[in-house]
């Protein structure tokens, strides 16, 4: 049994923080392999809602899921079917991948690493005070929409966007100093 | 035609992990991804996956802002048993 199994057999069992866990395992290599629906649907929203369903899906006691990272291919298959329903209900078929894709690997995402996680609060540190203020509240906020934030920092909808716009540009730049590239960038 | 100013915003109001729920309860695309052409949508896609993979980095218990979202919708808090 695979470390993401165990953490998902956790989740079944009733540790909510298990499935908090299972999630920053699985998040990623399932938006990677959402990349071909990218034109066709909000794939945000189809992460969510496959991670929805996975938690109703650990509360089903009649449920068994077998296999190696048996509980990430499943979110998966899960996530991918849920991105073709969508895009027919948005009338968005004509963008969607041909059907038969062949499944892409599916390895859990590793931990995040210490060194990398101090080079960018480093770089964080060093944003221009606005542009760091709604950077920092984008970050924090999950539940919250921009509108809203803007409003707390006193900025209008779209001078909150243009200051996120130029903290993405210095974090770019600070961290690229610093020899380091993230995934499809910022 | 969209200037780089107001495409560079429209993809940056899309990259936040909110979204609203519809009537029947689905989350649903915010008004900026449906401004977005197909193209831009995949650079979007790019965009989100840059700053979720940040969001998770920097984060103590490795938690995107989607990560949270959803636990946020769950009722689940980090000091939740």
């Amino acid at each position: 049994m695979t470390a993401l199994d165990s953490t998902f057999l956790q989740a079944r069992a009733g540790d909510r923080m298990a499935f908090a866990r299972w999630m920053g395992g699985v998040e990623l290599p399932l938006r990677r392999a959402l990349r071909p629906f990218a034109r066709a649907v909000d794939v945000e929203a189809v992460v969510q809602e496959a991670l929805l369903r996975m938690w109703l899906l650990s509360r089903d006691r009649r449920r068994e899921l077998t296999g190696e990272n048996a509980s990430l291919r499943f979110a998966l298959g899960l996530a991918r079917n849920l991105a073709r329903a969508e895009a027919r209900r948005l009338g968005h078929e004509r963008l969607l991948p041909p059907e038969g894709l062949p499944e892409p690997s599916v390895d859990p995402e590793p931990p995040p690493d210490p060194a990398l996680r101090k080079a960018i609060l480093g770089c964080l540190e060093r944003l221009a005070k606005k542009p760091a203020q709604a950077f920092a509240a984008r970050l924090r906020a999950g539940l919250s929409a921009d509108a809203v934030l803007a409003s707390q920092l006193g900025m209008t909808l779209n001078t909150f966007l243009q200051n996120i716009v130029r903290a993405r540009k210095q974090l770019a730049t600070c961290l690229a100093r610093k020899g380091i590239s993230l995934e499809n960038g910022l | 035609m969209t200037s780089q100013r107001e495409q560079e915003s429209l993809l940056e109001a899309a990259v936040t992990p909110y979204r609203e729920r519809d009537r029947e309860g689905r989350l649903v695309p915010l008004p900026a991804w449906w401004d977005l052409s197909p193209e831009a949508r995949e650079e979007l896609f790019s965009r989100q996956l840059g700053r979720r993979a940040l969001e998770r980095a920097i984060d103590p218990d490795g938690q995107s802002a989607t990560v949270r979202a959803v636990l946020a919708r769950l009722g689940i808090s980090a000091s939740t048993p």
